[in-house]
Protein backbone atom coordinates (compact mmCIF):
# COMPACT_ATOMS: atom_id res chain seq x y z
CA UNK A 1 0.00 0.00 0.00
CA UNK A 2 2.89 2.38 0.82
CA UNK A 3 4.28 1.97 -2.68
CA UNK A 4 0.87 2.74 -4.22
CA UNK A 5 0.64 5.89 -2.09
CA UNK A 6 4.19 6.86 -3.14
CA UNK A 7 3.14 6.68 -6.80
CA UNK A 8 -0.09 8.56 -6.02
CA UNK A 9 1.87 11.28 -4.20
CA UNK A 10 4.16 11.79 -7.19
CA UNK A 11 1.15 11.87 -9.51
CA UNK A 12 -0.44 14.63 -7.42
CA UNK A 13 2.82 16.57 -7.48
CA UNK A 14 3.06 16.20 -11.24
CA UNK A 15 -0.56 17.00 -12.04
CA UNK A 16 -0.62 20.05 -9.77
CA UNK A 17 1.92 21.54 -12.16
CA UNK A 18 -0.73 21.41 -14.88
CA UNK A 19 -1.82 25.04 -15.35
CA UNK A 20 -5.11 23.94 -16.91
CA UNK A 21 -6.28 22.66 -13.50
CA UNK A 22 -6.12 26.18 -12.11
CA UNK A 23 -7.66 27.75 -15.19
CA UNK A 24 -10.60 25.34 -14.98
CA UNK A 25 -10.99 26.01 -11.26
CA UNK A 26 -11.04 29.76 -11.86
CA UNK A 27 -13.66 29.39 -14.62
CA UNK A 28 -15.81 27.20 -12.36
CA UNK A 29 -15.67 29.76 -9.53
CA UNK A 30 -16.55 32.51 -11.96
CA UNK A 31 -19.57 30.55 -13.17
CA UNK A 32 -20.76 29.93 -9.62
CA UNK A 33 -20.45 33.61 -8.76
CA UNK A 34 -22.42 34.46 -11.89
CA UNK A 35 -25.01 31.75 -11.05
CA UNK A 36 -26.09 33.68 -7.96
CA UNK A 37 -28.49 35.43 -10.31
CA UNK A 38 -30.41 32.13 -10.48
CA UNK A 39 -31.49 32.57 -6.88
CA UNK A 40 -33.11 35.96 -7.47
CA UNK A 41 -35.96 37.33 -9.55
CA UNK A 42 -39.16 35.65 -10.70
CA UNK A 43 -39.44 32.43 -12.72
CA UNK A 44 -42.67 31.53 -14.54
CA UNK A 45 -43.12 27.75 -15.09
CA UNK A 46 -46.37 26.56 -16.77
CA UNK A 47 -48.11 29.85 -15.87
CA UNK A 48 -47.20 29.44 -12.19
CA UNK A 49 -44.71 31.70 -10.49
CA UNK A 50 -42.20 29.62 -8.54
CA UNK A 51 -41.90 30.31 -4.85
CA UNK A 52 -38.56 31.80 -3.66
CA UNK A 53 -37.49 28.48 -2.06
CA UNK A 54 -38.22 26.71 -5.37
CA UNK A 55 -36.07 29.25 -7.19
CA UNK A 56 -33.27 28.69 -4.69
CA UNK A 57 -33.63 24.90 -5.16
CA UNK A 58 -33.36 25.36 -8.90
CA UNK A 59 -30.22 27.48 -8.45
CA UNK A 60 -28.70 24.83 -6.21
CA UNK A 61 -29.49 22.07 -8.75
CA UNK A 62 -27.96 24.09 -11.60
CA UNK A 63 -24.83 24.85 -9.59
CA UNK A 64 -24.55 21.23 -8.45
CA UNK A 65 -24.67 20.05 -12.05
CA UNK A 66 -22.15 22.72 -13.02
CA UNK A 67 -19.81 21.32 -10.35
CA UNK A 68 -20.31 17.78 -11.69
CA UNK A 69 -19.62 18.79 -15.28
CA UNK A 70 -16.61 20.74 -14.14
CA UNK A 71 -15.41 17.62 -12.29
CA UNK A 72 -15.89 15.61 -15.47
CA UNK A 73 -13.82 18.08 -17.48
CA UNK A 74 -11.08 17.79 -14.90
CA UNK A 75 -11.30 13.97 -15.05
CA UNK A 76 -10.83 14.13 -18.82
CA UNK A 77 -8.01 16.63 -18.65
CA UNK A 78 -6.00 14.82 -15.99
CA UNK A 79 -6.73 11.17 -16.76
CA UNK A 80 -6.02 11.38 -20.47
CA UNK A 81 -2.35 12.22 -19.96
CA UNK A 82 -1.58 10.45 -16.68
CA UNK A 83 -0.78 7.03 -18.13
CA UNK A 84 -0.09 7.93 -21.75
CA UNK A 85 2.50 10.57 -20.83
CA UNK A 86 4.31 8.07 -18.60
CA UNK A 87 4.42 5.67 -21.53
CA UNK A 88 5.40 8.12 -24.26
CA UNK A 89 7.99 9.90 -22.12
CA UNK A 90 9.20 6.49 -20.85
CA UNK A 91 9.30 7.71 -17.25
CA UNK A 92 7.30 4.57 -16.41
CA UNK A 93 10.41 2.41 -16.96
CA UNK A 94 12.20 3.37 -13.74
CA UNK A 95 8.99 2.79 -11.78
CA UNK A 96 7.87 -0.60 -13.09
CA UNK A 97 11.40 -2.02 -12.91
CA UNK A 98 11.21 -1.62 -9.15
CA UNK A 99 9.73 -4.35 -6.92
CA UNK A 100 6.11 -3.40 -7.60
CA UNK A 101 3.24 -5.03 -9.47
CA UNK A 102 2.10 -3.18 -12.56
CA UNK A 103 -1.39 -2.97 -11.11
CA UNK A 104 0.06 -0.98 -8.21
CA UNK A 105 1.37 1.56 -10.68
CA UNK A 106 -2.10 1.94 -12.21
CA UNK A 107 -3.69 2.18 -8.78
CA UNK A 108 -1.19 4.82 -7.66
CA UNK A 109 -1.81 6.92 -10.75
CA UNK A 110 -5.55 6.50 -10.33
CA UNK A 111 -5.54 7.52 -6.67
CA UNK A 112 -3.40 10.55 -7.49
CA UNK A 113 -5.86 11.81 -10.11
CA UNK A 114 -8.84 11.00 -7.90
CA UNK A 115 -7.31 12.92 -5.00
CA UNK A 116 -6.86 16.09 -7.07
CA UNK A 117 -10.44 15.89 -8.31
CA UNK A 118 -11.72 15.23 -4.80
CA UNK A 119 -9.89 18.24 -3.35
CA UNK A 120 -11.06 20.47 -6.21
CA UNK A 121 -14.67 19.37 -5.72
CA UNK A 122 -14.50 20.05 -2.01
CA UNK A 123 -13.02 23.51 -2.62
CA UNK A 124 -15.61 24.32 -5.25
CA UNK A 125 -18.57 22.98 -3.27
CA UNK A 126 -17.50 24.80 -0.12
CA UNK A 127 -17.10 28.01 -2.12
CA UNK A 128 -20.54 27.53 -3.59
CA UNK A 129 -22.14 26.84 -0.19
CA UNK A 130 -20.51 29.94 1.23
CA UNK A 131 -21.82 32.09 -1.60
CA UNK A 132 -25.28 30.54 -1.27
CA UNK A 133 -25.32 31.21 2.48
CA UNK A 134 -24.21 34.82 2.06
CA UNK A 135 -26.84 35.40 -0.63
CA UNK A 136 -29.84 33.50 0.77
CA UNK A 137 -28.99 32.31 4.28
CA UNK A 138 -29.63 28.71 3.12
CA UNK A 139 -27.23 25.89 4.07
CA UNK A 140 -27.51 22.72 1.95
CA UNK A 141 -25.06 20.14 3.22
CA UNK A 142 -26.84 17.45 1.19
CA UNK A 143 -24.73 18.66 -1.74
CA UNK A 144 -21.89 16.59 -0.26
CA UNK A 145 -24.06 13.41 -0.25
CA UNK A 146 -24.91 14.10 -3.90
CA UNK A 147 -21.24 14.60 -4.74
CA UNK A 148 -20.31 11.34 -3.00
CA UNK A 149 -22.71 9.48 -5.30
CA UNK A 150 -21.52 11.43 -8.34
CA UNK A 151 -17.97 10.49 -7.40
CA UNK A 152 -18.77 6.93 -8.52
CA UNK A 153 -19.18 8.32 -12.02
CA UNK A 154 -15.84 10.11 -11.79
CA UNK A 155 -14.18 6.86 -10.74
CA UNK A 156 -15.63 5.05 -13.74
CA UNK A 157 -14.80 7.86 -16.18
CA UNK A 158 -11.16 8.00 -15.00
CA UNK A 159 -10.95 4.20 -15.26
CA UNK A 160 -12.40 4.31 -18.79
CA UNK A 161 -9.95 7.01 -19.88
CA UNK A 162 -7.04 5.06 -18.35
CA UNK A 163 -8.12 1.93 -20.22
CA UNK A 164 -8.66 3.73 -23.52
CA UNK A 165 -5.35 5.59 -23.21
CA UNK A 166 -3.53 2.24 -23.09
CA UNK A 167 -4.88 1.53 -26.55
CA UNK A 168 -5.71 4.87 -28.18
CA UNK A 169 -4.31 8.41 -28.46
CA UNK A 170 -4.98 10.35 -25.27
CA UNK A 171 -7.33 13.01 -26.64
CA UNK A 172 -9.48 10.36 -28.33
CA UNK A 173 -9.52 8.39 -25.06
CA UNK A 174 -10.89 11.35 -23.12
CA UNK A 175 -13.40 12.28 -25.80
CA UNK A 176 -14.61 8.71 -26.09
CA UNK A 177 -15.17 8.34 -22.34
CA UNK A 178 -16.94 11.71 -22.08
CA UNK A 179 -19.09 10.85 -25.12
CA UNK A 180 -20.18 7.66 -23.35
CA UNK A 181 -21.12 9.84 -20.36
CA UNK A 182 -23.15 12.26 -22.46
CA UNK A 183 -24.97 9.47 -24.34
CA UNK A 184 -25.70 7.62 -21.11
CA UNK A 185 -26.97 10.83 -19.50
CA UNK A 186 -29.19 11.66 -22.47
CA UNK A 187 -30.62 8.15 -22.68
CA UNK A 188 -31.35 7.97 -18.95
CA UNK A 189 -33.71 11.01 -19.10
CA UNK A 190 -36.76 9.27 -20.66
CA UNK A 191 -36.18 6.27 -18.41
CA UNK A 192 -36.14 8.45 -15.29
CA UNK A 193 -38.91 11.01 -15.88
CA UNK A 194 -42.39 9.67 -16.49
CA UNK A 195 -43.65 13.04 -17.81
CA UNK A 196 -40.90 13.07 -20.45
CA UNK A 197 -41.68 9.49 -21.44
CA UNK A 198 -45.16 10.68 -22.39
CA UNK A 199 -43.61 12.74 -25.17
CA UNK A 200 -40.46 10.70 -25.91
CA UNK A 201 -40.78 6.93 -26.06
CA UNK A 202 -37.22 5.59 -26.60
CA UNK A 203 -36.72 3.49 -29.73
CA UNK A 204 -35.53 -0.12 -29.50
CA UNK A 205 -31.96 0.88 -30.39
CA UNK A 206 -32.01 3.62 -27.72
CA UNK A 207 -33.24 1.10 -25.18
CA UNK A 208 -30.53 -1.36 -26.20
CA UNK A 209 -27.84 1.32 -25.94
CA UNK A 210 -29.21 2.45 -22.60
CA UNK A 211 -28.88 -1.02 -21.12
CA UNK A 212 -25.52 -1.75 -22.77
CA UNK A 213 -23.75 1.42 -21.67
CA UNK A 214 -22.85 2.01 -18.03
CA UNK A 215 -25.68 3.77 -16.17
CA UNK A 216 -23.69 6.98 -15.67
CA UNK A 217 -26.76 9.09 -16.40
CA UNK A 218 -28.81 7.17 -13.82
CA UNK A 219 -26.16 7.78 -11.15
CA UNK A 220 -25.93 11.45 -12.15
CA UNK A 221 -29.70 11.94 -11.74
CA UNK A 222 -29.65 9.92 -8.52
CA UNK A 223 -26.90 12.20 -7.16
CA UNK A 224 -28.96 15.27 -8.08
CA UNK A 225 -31.98 13.80 -6.29
CA UNK A 226 -30.11 14.35 -3.00
CA UNK A 227 -30.41 18.10 -3.39
CA UNK A 228 -33.62 18.51 -5.37
CA UNK A 229 -36.96 16.76 -5.24
CA UNK A 230 -37.46 17.38 -8.96
CA UNK A 231 -35.02 14.57 -9.76
CA UNK A 232 -35.94 10.90 -9.41
CA UNK A 233 -34.18 8.52 -7.03
CA UNK A 234 -36.11 5.41 -8.08
CA UNK A 235 -33.51 3.96 -10.48
CA UNK A 236 -30.56 5.12 -8.36
CA UNK A 237 -29.73 1.89 -6.56
CA UNK A 238 -29.54 -0.21 -9.72
CA UNK A 239 -27.56 2.48 -11.52
CA UNK A 240 -25.04 2.51 -8.69
CA UNK A 241 -24.73 -1.30 -8.82
CA UNK A 242 -24.31 -1.11 -12.62
CA UNK A 243 -21.58 1.56 -12.44
CA UNK A 244 -19.70 -0.29 -9.70
CA UNK A 245 -19.87 -3.49 -11.78
CA UNK A 246 -18.59 -1.67 -14.84
CA UNK A 247 -15.75 -0.10 -12.84
CA UNK A 248 -14.60 -3.52 -11.58
CA UNK A 249 -14.76 -4.96 -15.11
CA UNK A 250 -12.85 -2.01 -16.60
CA UNK A 251 -10.16 -2.38 -13.93
CA UNK A 252 -9.74 -6.08 -14.62
CA UNK A 253 -9.38 -5.37 -18.35
CA UNK A 254 -6.99 -2.48 -17.67
CA UNK A 255 -4.72 -4.56 -15.42
CA UNK A 256 -4.67 -7.45 -17.92
CA UNK A 257 -3.79 -5.14 -20.82
CA UNK A 258 -1.17 -3.19 -18.87
CA UNK A 259 0.47 -6.37 -17.57
CA UNK A 260 1.04 -7.65 -21.08
CA UNK A 261 1.98 -4.26 -22.49
CA UNK A 262 5.50 -3.96 -23.85
CA UNK A 263 7.31 -1.01 -22.29
CA UNK B 1 22.99 -21.27 -1.89
CA UNK B 2 22.20 -20.10 -5.43
CA UNK B 3 25.32 -19.70 -7.56
CA UNK B 4 23.64 -18.58 -10.73
CA UNK B 5 22.60 -14.96 -10.94
CA UNK B 6 20.93 -15.12 -14.36
CA UNK B 7 19.79 -18.21 -16.22
CA UNK B 8 18.42 -17.78 -19.72
CA UNK B 9 17.02 -20.83 -21.51
CA UNK B 10 16.06 -20.82 -25.20
CA UNK B 11 14.76 -17.28 -25.00
CA UNK B 12 13.02 -16.22 -28.19
CA UNK B 13 11.29 -12.94 -29.00
CA UNK B 14 9.37 -12.48 -32.20
CA UNK B 15 8.04 -9.20 -33.49
CA UNK B 16 5.72 -9.01 -36.48
CA UNK B 17 8.47 -8.72 -39.06
CA UNK B 18 11.61 -9.79 -37.25
CA UNK B 19 12.93 -12.32 -34.74
CA UNK B 20 14.73 -10.17 -32.17
CA UNK B 21 16.03 -13.11 -30.14
CA UNK B 22 16.48 -16.66 -31.36
CA UNK B 23 16.73 -19.40 -28.72
CA UNK B 24 19.32 -17.57 -26.64
CA UNK B 25 20.68 -19.54 -23.69
CA UNK B 26 23.38 -18.63 -21.19
CA UNK B 27 24.17 -18.40 -17.50
CA UNK B 28 25.80 -15.68 -15.47
CA UNK B 29 27.40 -16.69 -12.21
CA UNK B 30 27.08 -14.65 -9.04
CA UNK B 31 29.82 -12.06 -8.64
CA UNK B 32 30.66 -12.17 -12.32
CA UNK B 33 30.90 -9.17 -14.62
CA UNK B 34 29.33 -10.23 -17.88
CA UNK B 35 29.31 -8.22 -21.07
CA UNK B 36 26.83 -8.65 -23.89
CA UNK B 37 28.27 -7.31 -27.10
CA UNK B 38 26.51 -6.78 -30.34
CA UNK B 39 25.96 -4.29 -33.12
CA UNK B 40 22.88 -2.05 -33.06
CA UNK B 41 19.72 -4.11 -33.48
CA UNK B 42 21.37 -7.33 -32.26
CA UNK B 43 18.70 -7.85 -29.57
CA UNK B 44 20.70 -6.75 -26.51
CA UNK B 45 18.12 -4.30 -25.16
CA UNK B 46 15.29 -6.75 -25.90
CA UNK B 47 17.06 -9.37 -23.80
CA UNK B 48 17.55 -6.97 -20.92
CA UNK B 49 13.93 -5.81 -21.08
CA UNK B 50 12.75 -9.42 -20.94
CA UNK B 51 14.89 -9.97 -17.84
CA UNK B 52 13.18 -6.98 -16.23
CA UNK B 53 9.72 -8.17 -17.26
CA UNK B 54 9.24 -5.04 -19.38
CA UNK B 55 8.41 -7.20 -22.38
CA UNK B 56 7.26 -10.82 -22.41
CA UNK B 57 9.27 -13.44 -24.32
CA UNK B 58 7.62 -15.33 -27.19
CA UNK B 59 9.06 -18.57 -25.83
CA UNK B 60 11.76 -19.82 -23.51
CA UNK B 61 12.36 -18.82 -19.93
CA UNK B 62 14.66 -16.83 -17.70
CA UNK B 63 15.40 -16.84 -14.00
CA UNK B 64 17.18 -14.39 -11.75
CA UNK B 65 18.63 -15.82 -8.54
CA UNK B 66 16.61 -18.94 -9.31
CA UNK B 67 13.31 -17.01 -9.26
CA UNK B 68 11.09 -16.50 -12.30
CA UNK B 69 11.50 -13.02 -13.78
CA UNK B 70 7.76 -12.30 -13.42
CA UNK B 71 8.12 -12.32 -9.63
CA UNK B 72 8.36 -8.64 -8.67
CA UNK B 73 10.13 -9.46 -5.37
CA UNK B 74 13.24 -10.47 -7.30
CA UNK B 75 13.62 -6.85 -8.40
CA UNK B 76 14.43 -5.88 -4.79
CA UNK B 77 17.90 -7.28 -5.56
CA UNK B 78 18.28 -5.65 -8.97
CA UNK B 79 19.58 -2.26 -9.98
CA UNK B 80 18.84 -1.20 -13.55
CA UNK B 81 20.27 1.57 -15.67
CA UNK B 82 18.36 1.93 -18.96
CA UNK B 83 19.99 3.07 -22.17
CA UNK B 84 17.97 6.27 -22.15
CA UNK B 85 17.43 7.46 -18.60
CA UNK B 86 14.04 9.20 -18.50
CA UNK B 87 13.35 10.99 -15.23
CA UNK B 88 10.67 13.47 -14.11
CA UNK B 89 12.26 16.81 -14.93
CA UNK B 90 10.32 18.71 -12.25
CA UNK B 91 11.93 16.73 -9.42
CA UNK B 92 15.24 17.47 -7.77
CA UNK B 93 17.80 14.66 -7.72
CA UNK B 94 17.29 13.89 -4.03
CA UNK B 95 13.48 13.91 -4.44
CA UNK B 96 13.73 11.50 -7.35
CA UNK B 97 16.03 9.15 -5.46
CA UNK B 98 13.74 9.34 -2.43
CA UNK B 99 10.83 8.29 -4.68
CA UNK B 100 12.90 5.41 -6.05
CA UNK B 101 13.95 4.38 -2.53
CA UNK B 102 10.31 4.26 -1.42
CA UNK B 103 9.52 2.01 -4.38
CA UNK B 104 12.28 -0.33 -3.19
CA UNK B 105 10.55 -0.35 0.22
CA UNK B 106 13.52 1.25 1.99
CA UNK B 107 12.88 2.97 5.33
CA UNK B 108 13.54 6.70 5.82
CA UNK B 109 16.91 6.33 7.59
CA UNK B 110 18.28 3.92 5.01
CA UNK B 111 16.98 6.05 2.15
CA UNK B 112 18.64 9.16 3.50
CA UNK B 113 21.95 7.38 4.00
CA UNK B 114 21.91 5.66 0.62
CA UNK B 115 20.82 8.77 -1.30
CA UNK B 116 23.75 10.70 0.14
CA UNK B 117 26.16 7.81 -0.53
CA UNK B 118 24.98 7.20 -4.10
CA UNK B 119 25.01 10.90 -5.03
CA UNK B 120 28.55 11.17 -3.72
CA UNK B 121 29.54 7.99 -5.56
CA UNK B 122 28.42 9.42 -8.90
CA UNK B 123 29.79 12.87 -8.02
CA UNK B 124 26.38 14.57 -8.04
CA UNK B 125 26.01 15.43 -4.34
CA UNK B 126 26.60 19.14 -4.89
CA UNK B 127 23.94 19.23 -7.60
CA UNK B 128 21.22 17.47 -5.61
CA UNK B 129 19.01 20.53 -5.08
CA UNK B 130 18.77 21.40 -8.77
CA UNK B 131 15.81 20.27 -10.84
CA UNK B 132 16.62 17.29 -13.07
CA UNK B 133 15.16 19.18 -16.04
CA UNK B 134 18.18 21.51 -15.83
CA UNK B 135 20.73 18.66 -15.95
CA UNK B 136 22.94 17.77 -18.91
CA UNK B 137 22.70 14.32 -20.51
CA UNK B 138 25.79 13.14 -18.65
CA UNK B 139 24.38 14.33 -15.30
CA UNK B 140 21.10 12.51 -15.95
CA UNK B 141 23.08 9.37 -16.76
CA UNK B 142 24.86 9.72 -13.41
CA UNK B 143 21.54 10.10 -11.57
CA UNK B 144 20.37 7.02 -13.48
CA UNK B 145 23.36 5.12 -12.14
CA UNK B 146 22.72 6.47 -8.62
CA UNK B 147 19.15 5.10 -8.65
CA UNK B 148 20.45 1.75 -9.91
CA UNK B 149 22.83 1.55 -6.95
CA UNK B 150 20.36 2.87 -4.36
CA UNK B 151 19.15 -0.50 -3.08
CA UNK B 152 22.68 -1.97 -2.83
CA UNK B 153 21.80 -4.45 -5.58
CA UNK B 154 23.16 -7.97 -5.86
CA UNK B 155 22.68 -7.73 -9.60
CA UNK B 156 23.29 -4.66 -11.70
CA UNK B 157 21.81 -4.52 -15.20
CA UNK B 158 23.36 -1.78 -17.32
CA UNK B 159 22.13 -1.04 -20.81
CA UNK B 160 24.73 0.95 -22.74
CA UNK B 161 26.02 2.75 -19.62
CA UNK B 162 28.58 4.81 -21.54
CA UNK B 163 26.17 6.30 -24.08
CA UNK B 164 26.27 10.10 -24.03
CA UNK B 165 29.08 10.34 -21.51
CA UNK B 166 32.24 12.33 -21.99
CA UNK B 167 35.54 10.42 -21.52
CA UNK B 168 36.00 11.69 -17.94
CA UNK B 169 32.48 10.68 -16.83
CA UNK B 170 32.98 7.40 -18.65
CA UNK B 171 36.14 6.64 -16.70
CA UNK B 172 34.54 7.63 -13.40
CA UNK B 173 31.57 5.37 -14.02
CA UNK B 174 33.89 2.55 -15.05
CA UNK B 175 35.79 2.99 -11.78
CA UNK B 176 32.50 2.73 -9.86
CA UNK B 177 31.70 -0.50 -11.70
CA UNK B 178 35.12 -1.96 -10.98
CA UNK B 179 34.65 -1.19 -7.27
CA UNK B 180 31.26 -2.89 -7.32
CA UNK B 181 32.73 -5.91 -9.07
CA UNK B 182 35.36 -6.15 -6.35
CA UNK B 183 32.56 -5.98 -3.77
CA UNK B 184 30.98 -9.08 -5.35
CA UNK B 185 28.08 -7.46 -7.19
CA UNK B 186 27.03 -9.35 -10.33
CA UNK B 187 27.15 -6.98 -13.27
CA UNK B 188 25.52 -7.52 -16.64
CA UNK B 189 26.48 -4.87 -19.21
CA UNK B 190 24.97 -4.42 -22.65
CA UNK B 191 27.20 -2.43 -24.91
CA UNK B 192 28.48 -1.93 -28.39
CA UNK B 193 31.55 -0.13 -27.00
CA UNK B 194 34.12 -2.89 -27.03
CA UNK B 195 36.78 -1.09 -25.01
CA UNK B 196 34.25 -0.60 -22.21
CA UNK B 197 33.48 -4.30 -22.00
CA UNK B 198 37.13 -5.30 -22.39
CA UNK B 199 38.15 -3.22 -19.39
CA UNK B 200 35.39 -4.34 -17.01
CA UNK B 201 34.04 -7.78 -17.89
CA UNK B 202 35.18 -11.27 -16.91
CA UNK B 203 33.16 -12.97 -19.63
CA UNK B 204 31.65 -11.82 -22.87
CA UNK B 205 28.85 -13.02 -25.11
CA UNK B 206 28.43 -11.81 -28.65
CA UNK B 207 24.91 -11.39 -29.96
CA UNK B 208 24.19 -10.83 -33.63
CA UNK B 209 20.74 -10.62 -35.21
CA UNK B 210 19.23 -12.37 -32.21
CA UNK B 211 21.74 -15.25 -32.24
CA UNK B 212 24.26 -15.88 -29.52
CA UNK B 213 27.38 -16.17 -31.67
CA UNK B 214 29.95 -17.00 -29.03
CA UNK B 215 30.47 -16.76 -25.29
CA UNK B 216 33.50 -17.05 -23.04
CA UNK B 217 36.39 -15.21 -21.43
CA UNK B 218 38.51 -13.06 -23.69
CA UNK B 219 41.17 -15.79 -23.64
CA UNK B 220 38.62 -18.41 -24.69
CA UNK B 221 37.44 -16.27 -27.58
CA UNK B 222 40.90 -15.29 -28.77
CA UNK B 223 42.41 -17.29 -31.63
CA UNK B 224 45.54 -19.15 -30.69
CA UNK B 225 48.76 -17.44 -31.75
CA UNK B 226 49.44 -13.94 -32.81
CA UNK B 227 47.72 -11.72 -35.30
CA UNK B 228 49.69 -10.28 -38.18
CA UNK B 229 48.63 -6.92 -39.54
CA UNK B 230 49.93 -6.15 -43.01
CA UNK B 231 49.78 -3.04 -45.13
CA UNK B 232 50.26 -4.04 -48.73
CA UNK B 233 50.21 -2.15 -51.99
CA UNK B 234 48.90 -4.05 -55.03
CA UNK B 235 46.70 -6.63 -53.34
CA UNK B 236 45.37 -9.18 -55.80
CA UNK B 237 43.27 -12.33 -55.64
CA UNK B 238 46.23 -14.68 -56.10
CA UNK B 239 48.08 -12.99 -53.23
CA UNK B 240 45.08 -13.30 -50.93
CA UNK B 241 44.66 -16.94 -51.95
CA UNK B 242 48.30 -17.71 -51.13
CA UNK B 243 48.09 -15.91 -47.78
CA UNK B 244 44.91 -17.82 -46.93
CA UNK B 245 46.87 -21.08 -47.39
CA UNK B 246 49.20 -20.11 -44.53
CA UNK B 247 46.49 -18.63 -42.26
CA UNK B 248 43.79 -19.90 -39.95
CA UNK B 249 41.78 -16.75 -40.62
CA UNK B 250 42.24 -13.81 -42.92
CA UNK B 251 40.40 -10.51 -43.35
CA UNK B 252 41.28 -7.85 -45.86
CA UNK B 253 39.98 -4.34 -46.33
CA UNK B 254 41.63 -1.79 -48.63
CA UNK B 255 45.39 -2.14 -48.28
CA UNK B 256 45.05 -3.77 -44.85
CA UNK B 257 45.31 -7.53 -44.32
CA UNK B 258 44.77 -9.08 -40.90
CA UNK B 259 45.66 -12.74 -40.59
CA UNK B 260 46.16 -15.37 -37.95
CA UNK B 261 49.14 -17.48 -39.18
CA UNK B 262 49.00 -21.26 -38.90
CA UNK B 263 52.31 -21.30 -37.00
CA UNK B 264 55.02 -18.93 -35.90
CA UNK B 265 57.43 -19.97 -38.68
CA UNK B 266 54.89 -18.85 -41.27
CA UNK B 267 55.33 -15.20 -40.27
CA UNK B 268 58.83 -15.17 -41.75
CA UNK B 269 57.52 -16.41 -45.12
CA UNK B 270 54.85 -13.72 -45.48
CA UNK B 271 57.05 -10.97 -47.04
CA UNK B 272 58.30 -13.44 -49.62
CA UNK B 273 54.75 -14.50 -50.55
CA UNK B 274 53.74 -10.86 -50.99
CA UNK B 275 56.74 -9.94 -53.17
CA UNK B 276 56.42 -13.13 -55.28
CA UNK B 277 52.80 -12.27 -56.07
CA UNK B 278 53.25 -8.70 -57.17
CA UNK B 279 52.55 -6.94 -53.89
CA UNK B 280 54.61 -4.31 -52.11
CA UNK B 281 54.85 -4.75 -48.34
CA UNK B 282 54.47 -1.38 -46.60
CA UNK B 283 54.40 -2.61 -43.02
CA UNK B 284 54.12 -5.81 -40.95
CA UNK B 285 53.18 -5.80 -37.30
CA UNK B 286 52.30 -8.62 -34.94
CA UNK B 287 49.93 -8.30 -31.96
CA UNK B 288 47.52 -10.31 -29.85
CA UNK B 289 43.83 -10.26 -30.77
CA UNK B 290 41.83 -7.48 -29.10
CA UNK B 291 38.16 -7.78 -28.23
CA UNK B 292 37.45 -5.56 -31.22
CA UNK B 293 39.26 -8.08 -33.47
CA UNK B 294 37.37 -10.96 -31.89
CA UNK B 295 34.05 -9.16 -32.27
CA UNK B 296 34.71 -8.23 -35.88
CA UNK B 297 35.91 -11.73 -36.75
CA UNK B 298 32.98 -13.50 -35.10
CA UNK B 299 30.37 -11.19 -36.62
CA UNK B 300 31.91 -11.64 -40.09
CA UNK B 301 32.05 -15.43 -39.62
CA UNK B 302 28.40 -15.42 -38.54
CA UNK B 303 27.39 -13.31 -41.53
CA UNK B 304 29.26 -15.65 -43.90
CA UNK B 305 27.71 -18.78 -42.42
CA UNK B 306 24.19 -17.29 -42.65
CA UNK B 307 24.64 -16.35 -46.32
Amino acid sequence: MNKILTIAQLTVKRELRNKMVYILLAIAFLLIIMARGCTAGKINVEKTFLRPEQIINMGIAISFNAIIFWGLSLCGLLAMSTISRELTEETVVLTVTKPIKRSWFLMGKFLGVLFIIFINLIVLSTGFLLLLYLRTGVVTLSIFSGLMVAFLNFILIISLIFLFSLLLPRVISALLALTIYVISFGLSIPFSFEKIRAYWEPSLSSQLLHYLLPQLGGVHLYATSFISNYFPSSIGFWSVIDVVGYTITIWLAMVLIFQSKEI
Amino acid sequence: MVNTAIEVINLTKDYISVRALDKVSFEIRQGECFGLLGPNGAGKTTLMKILLNLIPPSSGSAKIFDQPIRDEKIREKIGYLPEKVKIYGFLKADEFLDYQGKLYGMDHTRRKKRIEGCLKMVDMYEERFRRIGEYSKGMIQRIGLAQALLNEPDLLLLDEPAVGLDPISNKEIRDVLLKLREAGVTIFINSHLLSEIEMTCDRVAILHKGHLVKMGTKQELTTKGELVELRVEGINDMLIQKLRMVSNQLQSEGDLILLNPKDEETIATIPEIIINHGGKLLSLTTRTESLEDIFYRLIKEEEKSSE
